[in-house]
């Protein structure tokens, strides 16, 4: 076997060999009940929380289409990925110490189920796991495509790689869930996050090294991306796009399940703020190095010493093929990691709504051993759809995929006005919180239907950004209820 | 809480607007250094504002 398939294996094993050493040590901690399987116990330390939502939110968009979309436009990508740290920092700071004090008092496992409480209204509970369900699946299927691809890449392009990337994406994901729950997820997405900082770092100091030598080269090669337009907003980053593809990903601390239900894991304050504080270190040194990786590749094109590069999915196996194998073996398998730890994230949240929102949500009385083994066989469920989506790839599913924050976003007024006004919500909030959200997802589901989903955020709606819309029309909706409500209750 | 509220508003909008306004042609890295610069101070800001509420309660 070369050394040019050799190390890349080597690499995956031993990814794969300590993933799956940490998940069985986690299994120690504690999967006895649904509340230690699905959130860890609420006892999860502040490193740990920070390394797994950092690891679920970061996904492999970050070094394959982050990279290529950097390439291709310049610093507006840098802008748009910029844009969700800053809101999701703000909610976080905001949010985060009144869900987990809110946690404390109510004992949620599920983000579903801390609506339906909020709101005191099953109906929202299910409709909001349905929700979940409907747009996270092809997020995930995406995310499995991304390890399929990659193990491709390593492979030659055989469909057979494809296959074992699918498979090995699969294994890795029901086991690691399967052996310790909630603690080995974010056991193993803080090791997964260690491996994708380490990873991005590796590479750009060697493509500084390799590209730029000489600090000049830099500095001429950069005059020529200004020349181009790349170092400032403009086409393709008009005012429109540019909110159409920001205003989904301001709210996804707030609307994504599998984020908000992390904040009610740290085991005590402490943990919390240093779970806030070390995602915002995390986050911004990722953004940046990656947008950086994109800016000095798309250098290296002007300067004449990388071809150019059409597809930007192609850009980071481009760059990584002039690198030494060994790091272009490490950066593979942390796109691996990165696609792996947001995916079994979403799908053990995905099972803790689907298990005690809508299977516990249809049968009143449950017990918890119930819950466990529906919680079990959803993992395995959803697992196998996620494959099955993967290996069959139907074009509009895996489009769907870039909107699943859009399908959430009705979410955010419920959301928030669950959280801040809980207490004073009464049957007009709860009629308009079902309004809201069918509602919303109705438009952001149509709008991608008629136009493509590919499609679906460059076209306006009424001359707005098509999830402004969204966002717009579900907040009045909301905001109705609550107004109807204050003026009854004065 | 409000004043917070009101920093962070400013600030995103701050970084929706100023690459429309101040930094229409530039050719340096001057609007990529304007977005590091306020999304860590606003980082710093955030993680003050995040301890200081938990000293509180």
């Amino acid at each position: 076997m070369s050394s040019q398939l050799a190390i890349p294996i080597a690499a995956l094993a031993i990814y794969f060999t300590i993933g799956s050493l940490l998940a069985l040590a986690s299994r120690k901690l504690g999967v006895g009940t649904s509340r230690d399987y699905f959130v860890a116990g609420y006892r999860l330390g502040g490193f740990l929380a920070a390394m797994t939502y950092a690891a679920t939110t970061y996904s492999a968009f970050m070094m394959v289409g982050l990279v290529g979309l950097t390439y291709m436009t310049g610093v507006g990508a840098f802008g748009f990925e910029l844009m969700y740290l800053l809101a999701t920092v703000t909610l976080l700071a905001m949010l985060a110490p009144r869900v987990w004090g809110l946690v404390r008092e109510r004992r949620w496992i599920s983000p579903a189920e801390m609506l339906a409480d909020l709101y005191e209204c099953r109906v929202l509970g299910i409709m909001t796991a349905t929700i979940y369900l409907i747009a996270l699946i092809p997020y995930t299927a995406a995310q499995v495509i991304g390890i399929g691809v990659t193990v491709q890449g390593l492979g030659g392009g055989s469909e057979g790689a494809y296959l074992a990337g699918i498979i090995l994406a699969f294994t890795v994901i029901v086991l690691w869930i399967y052996l310790g729950g909630m603690w080995s997820v974010a056991a193993t997405d803080a090791f997964q996050g260690v491996w994708m900082v380490a990873a991005a770092i590796g590479f750009i100091l060697w493509l500084f090294t390799w590209g730029f030598g000489d600090p000049a080269k830099l500095s001429s090669a950069l005059s020529l991306l200004g020349k181009e337009g790349l170092l400032s907003v403009g086409r393709p980053w008009t005012p429109m796009i540019f909110a159409s593809y920001t205003i989904p990903w301001l709210f996804f601390a707030a609307t994504n399940p599998q984020v908000v239900q992390r904040l009610y894991m740290p085991r005590d304050r402490r943990a919390l703020i240093r779970m806030v504080t070390l995602f915002a270190v995390f986050g911004l040194t990722y953004t940046v190095i990656v947008t950086f990786i994109g800016l000095m590749g798309r250098s290296l094109t002007a300067l004449g010493e990388l071809p150019v590069i059409k597809d930007r999915d192609a850009v980071t196996p481009t760059i990584l093929s002039y690198a030494p194998v060994w790091l272009s073996a490490t950066v593979f398998v942390s796109i691996v990691a990165a696609a792996v730890s947001t995916a079994d994230s979403i799908i053990l949240t995905l099972a803790s709504s689907t298990a005690r929102d809508l299977y516990g949500g249809v049968r009143r009385e449950v017990s918890d051993k119930s819950i466990m083994l529906a919680g079990r066989l959803t993992v395995f469920a959803l697992a196998a759809v996620a494959v099955g989506v993967a290996v069959m790839r139907p074009a509009f599913i895996v489009e769907l995929s870039v909107l699943s924050s859009v399908m959430l976003l009705p979410l955010a007024p419920v959301t928030l006005a669950g959280l801040y006004l809980h207490g004073r919500l009464g049957k007009y909030s709860k009629s308009t919180s079902l309004a809201a959200l069918l509602t919303g997802f109705a438009i952001a589901l149509t709008h991608a239907l008629v136009v493509g989903a590919r499609r679906a955020l460059i076209i306006p709606v009424v001359g707005m950004p098509y999830p402004a819309v969204v966002l717009l029309i579900s907040t009045i909706i909301m905001l109705t209820g609550i107004v109807a409500d204050l003026k009854t209750r004065r | 809480m409000v004043l917070y509220l009101i920093w962070s508003l400013a600030i995103i909008l701050a970084a929706y607007v100023l690459p429309y306004t101040l930094f229409t042609s530039v050719t340096n890295l001057s609007l990529y250094v304007f977005w590091v610069i306020i999304a860590a101070l606003h980082l710093l800001v955030s993680c003050a504002y995040i301890r200081a509420g938990g000293r509180r309660e």
